[in-house]
Formats: C-alpha cells, structure tokens, sequence
C-alpha cells in the first residue's frame, strides 16, 4: 500500500471541497473564477500524477484502470471548462443576466461538483458512491435553476424529480446488492474489490432484481430512454459551461456506475446478462434521440438529445460487449465527452453573440463569426462521426463488429445513426451556412479550451497512443 | 518507393491545406495553392507510372486502429487509378490558377481543395478498411464543403446535405460490407480479408452492399440523386473533379472489394452490377438530354457514363466466373478504358463549362448561343469534348464503348441462361444510351455555341484565361492520343486485368499499324489512326471541293425567317425544343413530365404559355416517401417532448414495473 | 420468542404498507399529511424494532430520526405550505381510485412475486421486509405518478424514501454509512424542494405541476 498514493487520490476529493469553500467566501467574482480554474487545474495535475503511481486501493478510495480512465478525463474536461466557464460568466454578468452573487454561488457549486463526480468515481464502497452521485445531481440542479427563470426553474424542477427518483431506485438497487452478497461476504458486503472477487458465490435471481433498479436508477442519470426527459431541458435552461459539463462529465459518472454492476452482473455466470438490456435501451435512445433531433428549434436542446443518442451508442456499444465493442464504447465515451463540451463551448457564445438560442434566428456563422462557425462545423462534423476525428473511429469499430456477430441488430443501430446524422447535418449547414443573421453584441470568445478539444479529437482520430489503447484494452477485458 | 513517395506527397497536400488557412490574407495564395497541388499531382503521377518492379509494394504506418495500423500499397490497379485521379487533379489545378481568380471567397475552396485531392489518393492506396473509410469519408467530407461554396443560394445548401447524407448512408453500407469482411475478431486489413473464407450468403451481402456504398458515391441509379445537384453547386474545377475523378474512385472501391477481397465470383454476382449499370446508363442520358442547365447536364451524363462502366465490370465477373478469361480481360479492360477515358473529356467539358460560365455568367443552354463566335476558343475545345463523350471516332470515347460491345457480342458463350438473356437487352440499353448520349451533345452545342446569342451576356461573352484554355486543349489533345494509340492504354491495362480477372488481351502492340483487335484480329479490329486520317483526308477533300468549285470565299446571310419581319434570337431552335421528341415519347414514363398549355383566345393580347414540369420518379417514389415517413414520425414522437413531469415519470415508472414482470417470470 | 419477534417486524411492515395504500386512498391535502405522519411514526417503530432485534443500537438513531424529522418537522412545515399557499381543498386524482388501488394490489403481488424467490437464502426477517419495502417503493411511485400536485407529489417521493429505509434497516448489518446519508440526503432533498417551492410560489399561483407545465408554451 502506497501512501502517495492516498495523498493523490485525496486531493482529487480534497482540493475541489476546499476550493468550494474558498470560491464560496470570495465575494470578488474574477478572484473567484480565478480561484475556481486554478483549483481546477490543480485537480487535473493530480489526476495526472495518479497515471504514474503505481494503482492501488485501501481505505474509502481506491483506483483501477477503468476508473483512472473516468478520473482523467472528467478533470481534463473540469480543468478546460473552468476556463471557459470564466470568459462566458465574465459575459453574463456584462449583460446583467447573472449578478456576482450568483457566481459566487455558482463557483462554489462547480467545484463541489467536482469533488462528488470525483468522489463518485474513486469511491470504493458502492454506498458511498451512491452518495457521490446524490451529491453531484443537487450541486447541478442548483446550478441548471441559477437563472431564475420561469423556463429555468421548471428545467431544474424536472431534473430534480426525475433524479430524485433515478437516485432512489438506485438506492434501492445497492440495498439489494448488499443483501445479495451479505450472506457471502458479511459486513464487507458494499466494498467493490471484495464484490468483485466473490461475485460468483452471490444469489443470481436478487442480484437480477437490483440490477433492473441500478440500471433505471443511474440510467436515469446516464440519460437512456426513457427516463432522459429532465435532461434536453437541463442542458438547454442552465449556464452553458454546465450543459458542457453536464454532457461531458456527468452522463460518465452515471455510466461509471452502470458498468461497475454490469461487471458484478457478468461476473455471476448465473445471472441474466445485462447485454440484452443495455442494448435494448442503448437502441430506444438512440432511435428516439434521432428523431427527437428533427423538431428541435433551441441549439442547446439540439445537442441534449444528440447527448442522449451517443449515451444510447455507448449503452448499446458496452450492452454488445467483447474486447472490440467495449474498446469503442469506452472510446466513444472518450470523444464524445470531448466533442460535446467542444460543441457547448462554441454555441454558448454563439447563443451570446446572436443573443438567441433559437436555431431559425442563427445563421450564416462561418461568415459572420469564422472561428465560432467554423468550430461549430467542425465539433458537429466530429459528433455525426465522419473522419478524421475520432467518434468516427468508435462508430466505425461499433458497427463493423455489430453487423459481423449480430447483423440484425446493426440494422437499427445504423438506421438511427442515418437518422440522427441527417437531424444534425440539417441543422449545421442552415446555422453555418448560408446569408448570416444579425449579430446582437460582441462576444470575446475563449477559444482556447474548444480548440484543445477539438485537436483532442482530431489527433485521436488519427493515432491512438499506444498507452491509451493498453489501458482501453484491458478495460474493455475488465468488462467482458 | 514509389509507395513511400506518394505518402509523402499525400502528406504534403494536407500541409498545403494548412499553409492556406496560415496564408489566407496573402493576396497570391490562390495561385500559390493550386501551383503546389499542380506539382504535387505531377508527382503522384510519376509514382503511380513509375516501374515498380514486379514487386507489389506495401507500407504499414502506425495510425488509425491501433492493432492493425494504416495499411497502404500501391499494385497494378491502385496504380491505375492513381494516375487517373492525378491525372484529373493535376488539370484541374492548372485550369484553377485562372478559374480561381473568379472566386470572391477563395478561402471557401482553398483549404478544402488540397483535402479533397489527398482523401481521393488515400482511398486507392488504402490497404484496410480502416483507412479506406477515413479516405472515403475524408474526401466526402472535403467535397462538401466545396459544395457549400457558393453557401448563400439556398439551392447549394440543399445539394450540399443531400450530397453528405447519401455520403454517410454509402458510407454506413461500406461500414456494414467490411464489417461482414472483416468478421467477428475484426481483421481489417485486405490481406487477411482476402484469405477469409466467404459463404454464399455473405458474399451476397458484400456485393448488395458494395453496390449499395460505391453505387451511391459513383452515382449508379437509383442513387444518383445528389449528383446532379452537388455537381454543378460546387466551382467548375471541383466539378470537374467530382464528376471526372471521384466517381472513378468508387468504381475503383467497387473493383477492389468485388474483384479483388471478395474471392472467386459467382456468375450471378454480374447481374446486379449489370442492371444498375443499365439503368443508369438510361436514366443518365435521358435526364442529361432534357437538361437545360449545363453543369447538370454534364452531371447526368456522368450517371450514364457510370452506367457504361458498371455494365462492363458485370460483364468482366460474369465471364471471370465461368472462367472466360479472354472475354472477361476485354471486358475490364472496357471498363477501366473508359474510365480512363471519361475522366479526361468529362474534365474538358466542365472546364468548357466552367469557362461558358465565367466568360458569360450563365449556366442555362437556352440563354447562351452563338459562343462560338464570342468565344471560340472554347468553343473548339468543347466541340472536341463532345464528339469524344460521343463516343465518336476518332476519339477516345468510340474506343472503350466499342470494346464494351464487342465484350457483350461475346455473351453467348455464357453457359447461364439468366445472364445469356439478360445481357442482349443490356446491350441494347448501351446502344440506345449511346444514340442519345451523342444526341444530347449535338443538342448542348447546337444550342450553346451555334445559332445567334439569346441573351447579350452570351453576346459578351470571352475566352477565359490562358491556364484555362491550356488546360482544355492539353486534355482534348490526351484524347485524341487516346483514340488514336488506344493499343498502349490497352497494353498498360493488361497486367490488372491479369491480376483481377485472370486473363489478358491479346498484346496490341504487336500488331501492325496501331490497330486494336479485341479478340483475333480476324474477328474484330479498329484502327483510329486509320479512321483519322480517312476523316481528314475526306474533310480536306470535301473543302477543296468546295472552294474550288463554288466560292472560295465564306459568306454570311441573315438567317432565313420564313418571311416574318421580326427574327429575335428567341424565334431559334431551343434546347427544350430539341428535347421534346424525347420528352414526348419517354416522358410519362422517365420523367413524370405535366406539359400546361396557357393559349389565349382568339383576340386576346396576352402571350400564349407553355410550361413544362419534369420530375424525377426516382425522387418521388423513393425519397419523397421516406422523408415524409421520417417527418411523420418526428413529429409524433415530439409528443414525447411535451410531456408533464408526471408523465415522465409515468413512463420510468412503467419500465420499471415492466422490467419487474420480466425478471419474475 | 423468535417467531413472535419476526411476526413483529412483519407486522410493522406490513402496517407500512397499509400506510401507504392509504397514502394513496386520501384524497385531501390536510388529510394526507397526517397519514404520511403515521407513516413515518409506524417506519421509526418498525426501524426500531429492527435495532433491538439485530442489537445494532445504531438503527435507533435512524429511528429517532424518523420520528423527529419526518413525523413532526416535515408534516408541520408541509401544513405550514399549503396553509399559505391555501390549498386545502380537495386533490385531484388521474384516472380514478378504484383503478390506483386495483394498480396498488397489482404491485404489492409483484414485489411478493419477485422478491420472495430472490431472497430464499437470506434470513427470514429480511425476506418478507424486502419485500413489503420494494411495495412501499413502488406505491410511492405510483402516487407520485397519479397526483397532480406538487405537496402529494413530495409526499408520494418522501414514501418511497421510507421503503428505501425499510429495506436498508432491515438488510443485517449493512453499514450506518448509508442509513445516515439517506438521512442527510432527504434533509438535503427536502431543503431543496422547500426552496423550488418557495420559489414556485413567487412565480405561480399554485404549486399544481400543470401550471408550471403551461409555461412551457411550445417550447421544443
């Protein structure tokens, strides 16, 4: 057992929990979007630092190879949007949409989020992390009301619902988890590390039943159909850094969990498999998403239900299972987290720039604003899944690998993506292209964070670090 | 080293995409962009001709899927294509270092333009089908924002997501095909595709597929659709490269999977290639006569042209699969010819076009006449382009045509009855789409260049630019080498048709006078030297007939106006006039055509109105339907976005009680 | 003395299921307060039992928590609500009682259905406690799913937290851990209700979900 260790994965929890804090007696917005990126980045080196020491696990926390995956791109993605969220919070407070108030509340809850999407992620005792989530879905619905609203309060009312009865379905699921491995393990029975080893020795049919509440419980959180409905509104009504991390950060954690049961689910021969029903609702999201996509006329609700379609591609990716399809599920995952908060970073300015979020008043953008337009073209080029950036890759690898052992299956997997590409592509040449619609004030854009994204993404789509795929791989035969 | 060569020059035309995004205030960079890509084109043309010893070469770079990596090689066909698609790159940019001063936002097409070139070369040098699909998809995607040019018509918008939509769908097909290739462990890469054993089954499935993904992008019918729209949105260049170039490099893809990774074919493996062929060699050439825009025209006559090449390709696997390899070489050696062929004169003509449209800024036929006293430089050059897409001897076009029907006179050595009868009426689909085809470009030049100008813009017009014209009458002069040695073009061919059909045509240069014989000399031969030189000789003779028994000076007269006062250019020959033979007797049936005829009564003053719709079943019946059906059902599951909180709730709640009954029974 | 003491529990439980049917069956504000008190007293009796049974004293916090919590503070804050609010007036219920009972009794044969064969091997006390407390869960679904307002709403939800209670306290041994974040989370989910509610009042007229649906105004 290292100590270090213990010190890194502490200040992944510990930095964000004192930076709330800090952020939440600072009374000096700047200062405070300072203090919040400054402890962001903190919080993504340590994450960094946990890639070179040696994983292990002991206490509350620990760290294997499919949660080091989460861990860094949740803080990388934490880290970029914090310094996106400064420009754009900068912005609002210049309109008078947001008062300093409001930020410093804001600040503070961003950085608690943090610290329960790490917590969640590095937890080793499944009550704990269910905690963390709990957490993490009151910091966001604080956050998505923040505008006051009438449109904003009912999008965090809805999120609050529906995932207060996602979080409690969950709740009961790890209960019945406990109970099916008490009678095997004792008092240990909440602990991933032991579960994992004894899995096989627990009751098949209660582990069958608590999976049917842990997957509709933290699916409600990942966004599957159809239990997605908080989640179009909440991406669309909050600020847009938190529809960034929303997409990015959040949908990853809740299918974190999800993978965690379905590998306790895979490890139990006895059990059902828990294929048939991610596949099943991978399918109903993707499909529904699709054609949800085509009567959308808010950009930000646009991209909520292209979220829900990848969610429903990764369920569906991971639900296949084999060394092939997990690898692109988690790859997916991967690039989508990094396409779409790229996507929110440029329509948050877009939307500021044209003072609207309605798609029929946004047009011609690579005219009018080249680099926003032109990265809007490219970020959703990315998400529909054409070359050379990365989501191609996954798509490319989800679907050749479907249509070999299961070809029926391929067929509506392809038939939605068809869809959803046409939704989205339909959209983008009438929002890019085209005479451009009238500006309604300057923007200074950040477009730092969009860009590192995007080449993220496009170097991904080209080369694969061999590090990376070693660690994809052994995850992807960690989930089986 | 060739191999590595043209890598290197792939990589090199991705930079030059970025030097022009890094350059874009520099007022040059226009030329600069297109003088790189000449010389870049230039090399990766001597590397696909360059000898490369008997020895196919291969190179495996550490990209894409990590376990495989990207795969490149270059054999005798990826070299082919390789020359064609440079071929047709490298005239296009030379005939932009002029055209592209026309464009008022050159940094819509420069950045793009370099992309589009590499995704083309990468896609025949591919060696898995991971790379392939980033080529595939890249130059798709490149070709779309080409498209989206000229952003602000409304019309190009529409012709740019139709075109990246049937993209993506050929694209998901291919993705489906390879998937079935490269089954269940995921071995990606041609070599271990090739030694996979196939069931019938799935090579059924391939083929439909392969159809399916390189049909769409070649533009074989019914999913041709994009094209004539795409076409003509983007600048006369990438027009001309879209239409000459990157349809070659689908046939190309088509060739790679069915010949080549799919094994040993078949016989019933031709009829699918054979019939969309035939289709589309109907439905290209009709729509082409009736078109009155001329970058679409020459689209639609790019979908017949298709059509010719996927009849042969039919024809080479019928003959392949029953082991005819002599008449199996003729017919790949058709199709390849003819691409070839069609790659040169199709770039002359939408060079031709593209100088119509800048010299004079009009694109419909029925608003020009006369160029060719306005401009008739172009108009000689785009004569000859027409009499070669003809497929008139002595050019280049009679060649390959006539070789494809002396490959269907071959047919009744197939011992199968379905093909023994299927292929007669494909061949007289060719022929009659030949007989239009050559009536559709009598119809384009009567109308354009003879006649008198129906508008002072063609009145006005000029002769484009010294690159430009260059460039017409360097590709006009390849086709004429073309039909004039097509013994050497044969004989280059031959090592891929050994390669991929198993037999060779009998080796041309042997024979005396640059004849060609298909078969035997005793069968068959042609000679377009000969036939040149007859054609000059009766041309000279018939003029010094002429000039020494009548006058020996040209006169002009006012044209004949049958007695009436007034002759207003209007009162000539239309190209809608032209048509309406053809859009009379095939019109119910092609084209859907309502003709509305607005005659006053007698005494009234008005102008009497004739108005014409022609639209394309194909649209109607096929695409229409599906996205009114997609409509439908989006606008029925958008109830699902307007539920209350409760309902939501009541749908978790259902799937949770669902899931419940499911697990306790 | 055992099974006297299981038949207890069962007892407890099974009260706390009849709660909840009548969680369901009331139909007036005022009157659906006072039942969620008894339910939450008849939870903090049954969590307590559970303690003195498993000799785990610290089930006997979690009671205590029920008790003061939910069956005084929650109850008089939510009278304090609708008081202001001046809703007393009869709930409205979609599609009818006779049908939600009928759907009730559906659900409790199905949680039975389920649960018992799943929990064969667990000790008996558990068996029959998952059981009653997976019904407890779903009727607390049910309710939030045929009410309209926003009060029964919450109450429905806070029901089904105390099946989720039930079933906790009655798993052997499971860590204090997670009794008391359950605790922590319905303060924290109540706080926070208690603010959109508050807030609800400020922009609507009333806390009916309908209202606040109509503001939606084809928004898509």
């Amino acid at each position: 057992m290292s100590s270090d260790l213990f010190m890194v994965s502490n200040a992944l929890i510990g930095i964000p929990a004192a930076a709330a804090i800090a952020v939440a007696l600072e009374p000096e917005y700047r200062r405070s979007a300072i203090i919040n990126v400054c402890a962001s980045g903190a919080t993504f080196l340590f994450a960094l630092v946990l890639l070179i020491v040696e994983p292990e696990s002991g206490g509350y926390l620990f760290v294997d190879d499919l949660n080091i995956v989460f861990i860094v791109l949740s803080t990388f993605i934490g880290f970029t949007t914090s310094v996106y969220s400064a420009t754009y919070i900068d912005h609002e407070i210049e309109t008078g949409r947001l008062t300093s108030a409001n930020v410093r509340f804001y600040h503070a809850m961003y950085q608690a989020l943090m610290c329960a999407m790490n917590l969640a992620l590095l937890a080793s005792n499944i009550g704990l992390m269910w905690v963390a989530v709990e957490v993490a879905t009151l910091t966001t619905v604080l956050m998505v009301g923040i505008y006051r609203t009438p449109h904003a309060l009912e999008a965090a009312w809805k999120y609050f619902i529906l995932g207060s009865v996602g979080i409690a379905l969950a709740l009961f699921g790890t209960i019945l988890v406990y109970m099916a491995a008490e009678p095997v393990l004792g008092h240990d029975a909440m602990v991933w590390k032991t579960l994992m080893q004894q899995a096989s020795r627990f009751d098949p049919r209660m582990l069958n039943v608590a999976f049917v509440f842990l997957m509709l419980g933290y699916g409600t959180k990942v966004g599957l159909a159809p239990m997605h409905a908080w989640l179009p509104d909440a991406h669309a009504e909050g600020p847009t850094p938190i529809s960034a991390v929303l997409s990015g950060l959040l949908l990853n954690v809740a299918l974190y969990a999800v993978l965690r049961f379905k590998m306790l689910l895979t490890a139990n021969a006895a059990a059902i498999t828990p294929g048939p029903l991610m596949i099943t609702l991978g399918l109903a999201s993707l499909i529904m998403a699709a054609f949800m996509l085509y009567r959308r006329d808010d950009i930000k609700r646009l991209f909520a239900y292209s979220s829900i379609e990848h969610m429903g591609i990764i369920a569906f990716a991971f639900g296949m299972g084999g060394p092939l399809a997990n690898f692109a599920g988690l790859l997916h995952m991967t690039m989508h987290s990094l396409t779409k908060s790229a996507i929110f970073f440029s329509v948050g300015h877009i939307a500021q720039a044209k003072g609207t979020q309605k798609i029929a008043e946004i047009r011609g953008l690579t005219q009018s604003q080249p680099a926003l337009g032109w990265s809007l073209v490219a970020g959703v080029v990315a998400i529909i899944g054409l070359p050379p950036l990365g989501i191609f890759m996954s798509e490319f690898l989800v679907v050749s690998s479907t249509f070999a052992r299961q070809p029926l299956l391929a067929i509506p997997l392809v038939f939605g993506l068809l869809l959803a590409f046409g939704a989205l592509l339909l959209r983008l040449i009438g929002m890019a292209f085209g005479e451009p619609s009238r500006d309604a004030g300057e923007v200074k854009a950040s477009m730092l964070p969009l860009y590192a994204h995007l080449s993220l993404v496009l170097l991904a789509g080209l080369y694969l670090p061999s590090h990376l795929v070693a660690w994809f791989q052994n995850v992807a035969r960690l989930l089986g | 080293m060739p191999l590595y060569l043209a890598l290197i020059c792939v990589g090199a035309l991705l930079a030059v995409s970025v030097y022009a995004i890094v350059q874009r205030r520099n007022p040059d960079i226009s030329r600069n962009v297109y003088r790189l890509c000449i010389a870049l084109c230039g090399i990766l043309f001597l590397a696909a001709v360059m000898p490369r010893g008997a020895h196919v070469v291969s190179a495996t770079l550490p990209l894409g899927l990590p376990w495989i990596g990207m795969h490149f090689r270059i054999d005798v066909l990826s070299a082919f294509f390789l020359a064609v698609v440079n071929l047709g790159g490298a005239a296009a940019s030379a005939y932009a270092i002029g055209y592209g001063a026309h464009e008022k936002d050159p940094m819509r097409v420069l950045p793009f333009y370099p992309a589009f070139l590499a995704g083309m070369n990468v896609v025949v040098l591919a060696d898995d089908a991971f790379a392939f699909l980033v080529a595939w998809e890249f130059m798709s995607l490149a070709s779309w924002a080409l498209v989206l040019t000229h952003h602000h018509e409304a019309e190009n918008r529409r012709a740019g997501f139709i075109y990246l939509l049937m993209a993506s769908f050929g694209g998901f097909a291919l993705l489906m095909a390879f998937g079935v290739l490269g089954g269940v462990d995921g071995a990606y890469d041609f070599a271990s595709i090739r030694e996979s054993t196939k069931e019938a089954w799935k090579a059924g499935l391939v083929l439909a597929l392969a159809i399916v993904g390189m049909g769409s992008k070649a533009g074989l019918a019914p999913l041709h659709i994009w094209l004539p729209l795409a076409h003509p949105a983007a600048p006369s260049h990438v027009s001309a490269l879209m239409s000459g170039v990157m349809t070659k490099v689908a046939v190309y893809g088509f060739i790679r999977v069915i010949f080549d990774l799919l094994g040993p074919p078949a016989f019933w493996w031709s009829v699918e290639p054979m019939t969309f062929g035939a289709a589309s060699a109907l439905i290209g050439v009709l729509f082409a006569t009736i078109q009155s825009d001329l970058k679409k025209l020459l689209a639609y006559s790019t979908i017949e042209n298709i059509g010719i090449i996927f009849i042969a390709l039919g024809l080479a696997l019928a003959f392949k699969a029953n082991g005819l390899a002599l008449p199996a070489a003729l017919a790949f050696t058709a199709a390849l010819l003819h691409v070839f062929n069609h790659s040169l004169f199709k770039s002359l003509l939408f060079f031709g076009a593209g100088a119509v449209l800048s010299g004079s800024g009009e694109r419909s036929i029925e608003r020009l006449g006369g160029l060719i006293h306005s401009m008739p430089k172009t108009a000689f050059l785009f004569l000859g382009g027409c009499v070669a897409i003809s497929a008139l001897p002595p050019l280049n076009g009679f060649v390959s045509e006539w070789l494809v029907f002396q490959a269907i006179l071959l047919s009744p050595s197939l011992p199968q009855w379905t093909v023994k009868l299927l292929v007669p009426a494909i061949g007289v689909a060719l022929a009659l789409s030949a007989a239009l085809g050559a009536g559709c470009y009598i119809r384009v030049y009567g109308v354009a260049f003879l006649g008198r100008p129906r508008s002072e813009a063609a009145r006005a017009a000029q002769d484009p630019d010294r690159w430009s014209l260059g460039t017409m009458a360097v590709l006009l002069t390849l086709c004429l080498m073309a039909g004039l040695l097509p013994s050497l073009l044969i004989d280059t061919i031959s090592p891929a048709a050994r390669d991929f059909v198993g037999g060779r045509m009998p080796t041309q240069a042997e024979l005396a006078w640059l004849s060609i014989a298909p078969v035997a000399q005793s069968r068959s031969s042609y000679n377009g030297l000969l036939v040149f030189v007859f054609i000059l000789f009766s041309a000279y003779s018939a003029k010094w007939v002429i000039h020494k028994f009548g006058s020996s000076r040209s006169r002009r007269a006012p044209a004949w106006d049958c007695g009436y006062i007034e002759t207003s250019p209007t009162t000539q020959y239309t190209g809608s006039s032209f048509a309406q033979p053809i859009r009379r007797t095939l019109g119910v049936l092609a084209f859907s055509v309502r003709e509305r005829l607005d005659m006053p009564a007698p005494g009234d003053m008005r102008a009497a109105r004739l108005s014409v719709d022609i639209k394309d079943r194909i649209f109607d019946y096929l695409y229409a339907p599906l996205t009114r059906a997609v409509e439908t059902c989006a606008s029925g599951l958008n109830i699902l976005s307007l539920l209350t909180i409760q309902e939501y709730l009541a749908l978790v709640f259902g799937a949770l009680v669902f899931l419940l009954v499911l697990v306790a029974i | 003395m055992e099974h006297l003491t299981i038949d207890i529990a069962h007892v407890l439980a099974g009260a706390l299921v009849l709660t909840s049917f009548m969680l369901l069956y009331q139909d007036r504000l005022s009157g659906l307060i006072n039942i969620y008190t008894l339910h939450a007293v008849v939870l903090s009796l049954s969590v307590a039992w559970q303690a003195y049974y498993q000799d785990a004293p610290h089930l006997y916090v979690t009671a205590a928590i029920a008790v003061i919590f939910k069956a005084v503070i929650i109850p008089f804050s939510l009278r304090r609500i609708i008081e202001r609010l001046r809703i007393h007036r009869t709930v409205e219920v979609v599609g009818g009682v006779g049908v939600t009972m009928l759907i009730g009794i559906f659900l409790m044969a199905l949680s039975l259905v389920v649960m018992l064969p799943a929990t064969a091997s667990a000790d008996p006390l558990a068996r029959e406690d998952i059981a009653f407390a997976l019904a407890i869960v779903l009727l607390g679904l049910l309710m939030m799913v045929t009410r309209r307002n926003a009060v029964s709403q919450i109450i429905g939800f806070m029901s089904l937290e105390n099946g989720l209670i039930l079933a906790a306290a009655g798993a052997n041994g499971m860590p204090l851990v997670v009794e008391i974040s359950v605790a922590f989370s319905i303060l924290i989910a109540f706080i926070v209700i208690g603010i959109f509610l508050f807030r609800i009042r400020e922009r609507f007229d009333n806390v009916d979900l309908f209202e606040l649906d109509r503001v939606r105004g084809g928004r898509s």
